[in-house]
């Protein structure tokens, strides 16, 4: 927020142009694209992370990527374009490692999703909100949390994530569909225990 | 249309991308069956709410954008 003041007097320059000046080797370009960026990059790796620590590890490793490859950006799309697509293709290289060195220990596929459907409670479904809805995101497993977080937050499509997961779309779209159900479950409980305390 | 069935393509029912024939089955699931039509309900809900998070930040706490930058800079300047 500091010094935003005096930068509204003089025109701001463009991602592009800060891109190409950081190319350079400008380290103040570099820092105002942080700054101008940071916040997104953290929201989307905590989101498909579902951890704050490791969002904050992902978050440095996406920037100092960005650093190494930022004299590759042309400017052919909007740079926040594409540093989300440099921000998602680190986040699931993570996601990729971390589930080979945890062998198939987790793999959410084997269990099925409960769907509950009577209501015990005659207010039904509680208030879907964004907070409840972000903290049942992060208790999704892994694979259900990315495809949710990429095709129904992120709006790419099946193909598109298929593509980047090295899956098929029939895997994107049944993962999709088990991710919602078990969100829907998710609220409900944390709902539950909240009248319960 | 059973309610495991319909339950199993709500999803899909949602993005309008099964036959006509199963569109117009699973509507009358739902017309019929109040428990499917609630998991419905919830769905169309959590999906909106989602794409209202795009681009949204107010309900994330941030961490320190400075210590971050001072920890990025620190990284940095230990790969050169
Ligand atoms: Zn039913």
């Amino acid at each position: 927020m500091k010094g935003s003041v005096v930068k509204e007097v003089h025109e701001q320059p463009t991602d592009l142009e800060l891109a190409r000046r950081a190319a350079a080797g400008d380290a103040a370009a570099f820092e105002e694209i942080y700054r101008r960026h940071f916040r997104r990059v953290y929201a989307l790796c905590l989101r498909m992370l579902g951890n704050p620590a490791e969002a904050e590890d992902l978050t440095q490793e996406v920037f100092l990527n960005l650093y190494n490859k930022i004299g590759t950006f042309r400017g052919e799309s909007a740079f926040s374009t594409w540093l989300h697509r440099l921000t998602v293709n680190q986040v699931l290289m993570h996601l990729r490692r971390k589930s080979t060195r945890s062998e198939q220990t987790t793999e959410e596929g084997e269990t099925p999703v409960q769907i509950v459907q009577g209501t015990e409670d005659p207010s039904r479904m509680p208030i879907i909100d964004r907070i409840a809805l972000e903290k049942a995101i992060a208790q999704l497993p892994p694979g259900y949390r990315t495809v949710f977080v990429l095709h129904d937050i992120e709006g790419y499509d099946h193909d598109e994530i298929a593509r980047m997961m090295g899956t098929s779309s029939g895997t994107s779209k049944s993962q999709l569909h088990k991710a919602r159900l078990k969100l829907r479950n998710l609220i409900r409980q944390q709902a539950q225990e909240a009248t319960h305390n | 249309m059973d309610c495991a069935k319909s339950l199993e393509l709500l999803s899909e029912y949602h993005a309008g991308t099964l036959e006509e024939v199963e569109m117009l089955e699973i509507r009358a699931h739902l017309q019929a069956c109040s428990p499917c039509a609630d998991v419905f309900h919830d769905m169309v809900l959590i999906v909106q709410t989602a794409q209202s998070l795009c681009d949204a930040v107010d309900t994330i706490a941030f961490p320190d954008e400075d210590a971050l930058w001072r920890r990025l800079c620190a990284a940095r300047g230990s790969l050169h």
